[in-house]
């Protein structure tokens, strides 16, 4: 019965939706009784911790930005690396568009992950509705965008440190599962926003993104920008 | 004047008899501590003996779903269902320390994923989905390789099971992700269903067999029933449902454990009461209790003997013979209370012939349950044999050596010729003729009502809300239902394989067309070589193209890794955990080939199963098994060959009774045809239907009701037998109303036939009752010179 448990490895899709969401992380926590007292959660000295770090992080409806990403992968001698830009709604969702070497995007949705590649073709990767794994990862990553830290510690064991000038950092370990098996672990850099994500797999493979020129402005999207979620 | 050398045999043969039934006794005890006992409904019918190949299919499938049991706990969120499923599993846990439990957990599937994986890991190189097939074939490698880079720069590293080597292309986790959309499980990665906007948490329980007994105790329904509510406890909202062979079983069990208890005892209880008010003697109470414990000892013993195992319904059936068995030692002591001053062994060889003939036809009736082919039937018709030959054979061994005083004449006794003489009689006058055109008209008005049916679950006895969590279940989780498939046939399993690739083929467009939701075969877990040979030969050539231009674009020098050298065979598939899920649709080695099975789930939609057949046509060694569909022909079919053998019966009972009684045989006849009639026609006016069961009561009436007719020929006027007659047609009717209370719809046709029959047969027989010379014999006064026609030697 068990056997689709891992097929969805939900992990590399969340290293992404991380450094995106956790930009939008708001500074309240909302401390709802957890009924199956699963989770021990934060303790109360991280627990502040965590909430001072939210607070720092600023809440917006939309951010754009520009990405260099870094990956060092097993079998390769040389880092791949790639840039572009980078659009944020916490209504609609995540668009990363690869400018070079190999232009593409991927569009991250509450329902769906979808790739288009440089001559316009698109392909829907994951249907959350088909696949409840991901629905799950989906809500998770909305829960983050709402800034509810249950989702977050439910699957992570996070170990904040806050650092001068309004910098801080947040190491986060998976808890046991399925995110354990495909990440050892996720450390967030930032101030006003995430500024550094480096995610470390369990198979040696590393990979870093930056992000700068981050902006809030236009709040906005344009019809060019909404059409793309479509 | 008693001839001393028959007196000695008759002593000889009372010893002879006492051996046997200590021979019985001593295999009770066996029995009992064996517990031989089975629930199966499917045991009850047909084997398939003229196709093996399908018999061994449904045992196998039969087989592997014996042991297993399901568990599904739903909350609102997965933080929920899981803390209810933990609380559930606490529950057993403690419940086990303070008593062993007959189940446990099943946790070897708990790792079967990574086994699998690693298992399956050299041969993905020729593992394809049709989608990925005709992908590889059409795009062209640069279009490919553009993808791969992409995804090798893009964010999303897409989710890959395998290292990025090994799989540039991603297709290992397309595979995994069709296997797992195709067996229908919606998992999500904490292993938790969503379905029903409900996050399920599964829970799979497996009876350890030795320690599984049904014994009418609820063990494992009691101990789910403490986990589920200490899972309401930690979830108030949490939903149980739980589903599997063993849980019916034990439901069966206890079931049948009650209806035994209380047909057997009830009957028993009404027996020795009718017993005690017609003779008021202690020595007939035991005396009969004896005949009937001999009887239903040596009926469970032969019956075991003969089948290996006793089905638990047989015993509820059986039960009902109490009813039926007492005749006997009925019939003896009503002669001795009539006959005070006869000789025991004269009275006894004047009984003999009537009490034989009455046993035979008794016999012979109980004798055709047996002529079709269903094992229950035919368990049941040995029981029964069985049964009453040992309470006949008790009473002429042992009674005439027991009983050394003629019961008293009692109130009861004195009164029933009383009624006898009351009773009114058919005659042709006005009010009679009111009567017969009434019932005339009750009698078409029903008979035109009846309605045949021959559903197969007219077997099924499980309780109602055990059957909707099992159809909730099969639902949630994709189960195929195990009563139809395909059956797949070719001399090595390579060709089965291929045969198997065929069938799915239209399957998968069934399943895109939504008529079915899916399908469960062997060979998308196990290509056929073929098919291995071509997609590993496909994947070979693009992904060393696309490689080749991933090197040139990155600077890199990648090298594709290397896979088995040769194609996955069955051999190392049967062997490995991988194929646990699946390895039941193996069937090995069938006739002269081998043989696998289709599973299809139809997601409740039945009326696809009719044309599902159509799938097979045309595929060599495809077949489609339906076997709901055939056991309910069978009954059909068998419905209408004991209406035949009713009828042929009927006739011989008519040539039986005119050679004996010739003008006069109808008196004999009619009352048993006219109740049979007006018990249809009173299924009729009820709404039941007419099944295969209700036709086999009337055969059963026909061989018991002709002779209460028989008796009031025979012995006119005769109160003893009038007496032996009431008190054995009052158990016999009260035996088989209780059977009619049985949950079994099967049983409840039986008893509710017989409970209208013998009824009405009683209440009829005697108004068809030939006048006699001597309407009144004070029972002291009796003699045997009431005999009928003494021209036939008795």
């Amino acid at each position: 019965m068990k056997k689709a448990t891992v097929i969805w490895h939900p992990a590399c899709v969340l290293g992404l939706l991380f450094c995106c969401a956790a930009v939008f992380a708001q500074s309240s926590p909302k401390r709802t009784a957890n009924p199956a007292g699963a989770t021990p959660a934060v303790i109360p000295r991280q627990g502040d911790a965590l909430a001072q770090l939210q607070q720092r992080i600023a809440q917006v409806p939309v951010l754009r930005g520009v990405f260099v990403q870094e990956k060092q992968l097993q079998g390769f001698k040389h880092p791949l690396v790639s840039k572009g830009k980078l659009l944020v709604a916490s209504a609609h969702g995540v668009v990363w568009t690869t400018q070079t070497p190999f232009p593409s995007e991927l569009v991250l949705t509450r329902d769906r992950i979808l790739t288009r590649q440089a001559d316009g073709r698109s392909r829907v990767e994951v249907d959350a509705r088909a696949q409840p794994a991901l629905r799950s990862v989906n809500a998770m990553l909305f829960a983050l965008m709402s800034g509810d830290v249950q989702a977050l510690t439910a699957r992570f064991n996070s170990q904040p440190t806050l650092l001068p000038a309004g910098s801080w950092r947040l190491l986060l370990t998976p808890k046991p599962g399925a995110l354990a098996q495909a990440f050892s672990q996720i450390t967030l850099e930032g101030d006003r926003y995430v500024r550094t994500v480096l995610i470390e797999e369990r198979n040696g493979d590393r990979t870093r993104l930056q992000f700068s020129g981050l902006s809030e402005t236009p709040a906005q999207l344009s019809s060019d920008e909404v059409h793309r979620f479509d | 004047m008693i001839d001393q050398r028959a007196h000695r045999g008759w002593r000889w043969l009372a010893f002879a008899w006492l051996a046997l039934v200590l021979a019985v006794g001593l295999h009770q005890v066996r029995f009992w501590s064996e517990s031989r006992l089975e629930s199966d409904i499917l045991a009850l019918l047909p084997e398939d003996a003229h196709d093996p190949e399908l018999a061994a299919a449904t045992r196998k499938i039969a087989d592997a779903g014996a042991r297993q049991m399901v568990v599904l706990l739903g909350a609102a969120d997965a933080a929920q269902a899981q803390a209810a499923a933990r609380a559930y599993r606490a529950n057993l846990q403690a419940a086990q320390r303070q008593q062993p439990l007959p189940f446990v957990e099943d946790q070897t599937m708990a790792g079967w994923f990574d086994a699998a994986r690693s298992f399956y890991a050299p041969w993905r190189d020729r593992l394809l989905t049709t989608a990925q097939r005709e992908r590889l074939q059409q795009q062209p490698a640069d279009a490919l390789a553009s993808e791969a880079l992409a995804a090798l720069y893009g964010p999303l590293g897409a989710p890959r099971l395998a290292d990025w080597r090994a799989d540039p292309l991603n297709l290992w986790t397309g595979w995994w992700q069709a296997r797992a959309a195709g067996s229908g499980l919606r998992f999500d990665a904490d292993g938790l269903l969503h379905a029903d906007d409900r996050v399920w948490a599964v829970l799979q329980l497996e009876t350890r067999g030795s320690a599984f007994r049904l014994d009418g105790q609820r063990v494992i329904e009691t101990a789910l029933d403490a986990a589920a509510s200490a899972a309401k406890q930690a979830v108030p909202d949490a939903k149980e449902l739980r589903a599997g062979v063993p849980l019916h079983a034990e439901a069966a069990a206890v079931q049948a454990s009650f209806e035994v208890n209380v047909i057997g005892w009830g009957s028993l209880a009404a027996v020795l009461l009718l017993v005690w008010l017609a003779f008021r003697s202690l020595r007939p109470i035991l005396l009969v209790a004896l005949s009937l414990l001999v009887g239903v000892a040596a009926a469970l013993s032969v019956t075991a003997l003969v089948f290996g195992k006793v089905h638990l319904l047989t015993l509820v059936f059986g039960a009902s013979l109490v009813g039926v068995a007492e005749d006997y030692g009925i019939h003896w002591f009503a002669s001795r209370q009539g006959h005070p001053q006869q000789e025991r062994f004269v009275l006894l060889r004047g009984l003999l012939p009537g009490m034989s003939l009455a046993w035979l036809t008794s016999a012979l009736a109980y004798l055709a349950l047996g002529l079709a082919p269903f094992p229950g039937l035919q368990q049941m018709a040995v029981f029964s044999v069985v049964g009453l030959a040992a309470a006949f054979l008790t009473v002429i061994c042992w009674f005439p050596w027991l009983e050394r005083q003629a019961p008293p004449q009692t109130r009861l006794s004195i009164a029933m010729s009383g009624w006898l003489l009351r009773w009114p009689r058919m005659r042709a006058s006005k009010p009679w003729y009111a009567v017969v055109a009434l019932t005339a008209v009750l009698l078409v008005g029903g008979l035109w009502q009846v309605q045949a049916n021959d559903d197969l679950r007219t077997l099924q006895s499980s309780p109602k809300a055990l059957i909707q969590q099992q159809i909730d279940i099969s639902r949630l989780l994709g189960l195929p239902s195990p009563a139809q498939f395909y059956l797949v046939r070719a001399k090595d399993a390579a060709s089965v394989l291929q045969r198997e690739q065929a069938l799915t083929t239209r399957l998968s467009v069934l399943t895109a067309q939504g008529k079915i939701r899916g399908y469960r075969a062997i060979s998308d877990w196990l290509p056929s070589p073929q098919q291995q040979a071509v997609d590993a030969a496909l994947t070979a050539g693009t992904e060393t193209a696309v490689l080749a231009q991933l090197s040139a674009a990155t600077g890199e020098t990648l090298q594709r890794s290397t896979f088995a050298a040769g194609p996955l065979t069955m051999g190392a598939w049967l062997a490995a955990p991988a194929s646990r899920p699946l390895r039941q649709l193996w069937l090995g080695s069938i006739g002269d080939g081998v043989g696998s099975v289709v599973l299809v789930d139809v997601g409740g939609n039945h009326a696809v199963l009719a044309s599902l057949q159509h799938a097979a046509d045309g595929l060599a060694g495809v077949r489609w098994v339906n076997r709901t569909a055939e056991f309910s022909a069978l009954l059909g079919h068998y419905r209408h060959r004991m209406l035949w053998l009713l009828l042929a019966g009927s006739a011989l009972v008519v040539v039986a009774l005119w050679w004996r009684y010739r003008g006069e045989a109808w008196r004999a006849l009619v009352p048993t045809l006219l109740s049979g009639l007006l018990s249809v026609a009173l299924l009729g006016w009820l709404g039941m239907p007419l099944q295969l069961f209700n036709v086999l009561a009337l055969l059963l009436l026909l061989g018991m009701g002709v002779d209460y007719g028989i008796f009031l020929l025979e012995h006119r006027g005769d109160a003893s037998a009038w007496l032996a007659v009431c008190v054995g047609a009052a158990s016999t009717w009260l035996s088989f109303g209780l059977l009619g209370l049985s949950a079994t719809p099967a049983l409840r046709a039986f008893g509710i036939t017989l409970l209208f029959g013998i009824g009405l047969v009683w209440l009829l027989s005697p108004l068809f009752r030939p006048r006699s010379t001597h309407e009144i014999h004070a029972p002291d006064a009796a003699s045997s010179t009431h005999e009928y026609s003494p021209d036939v030697t008795l």
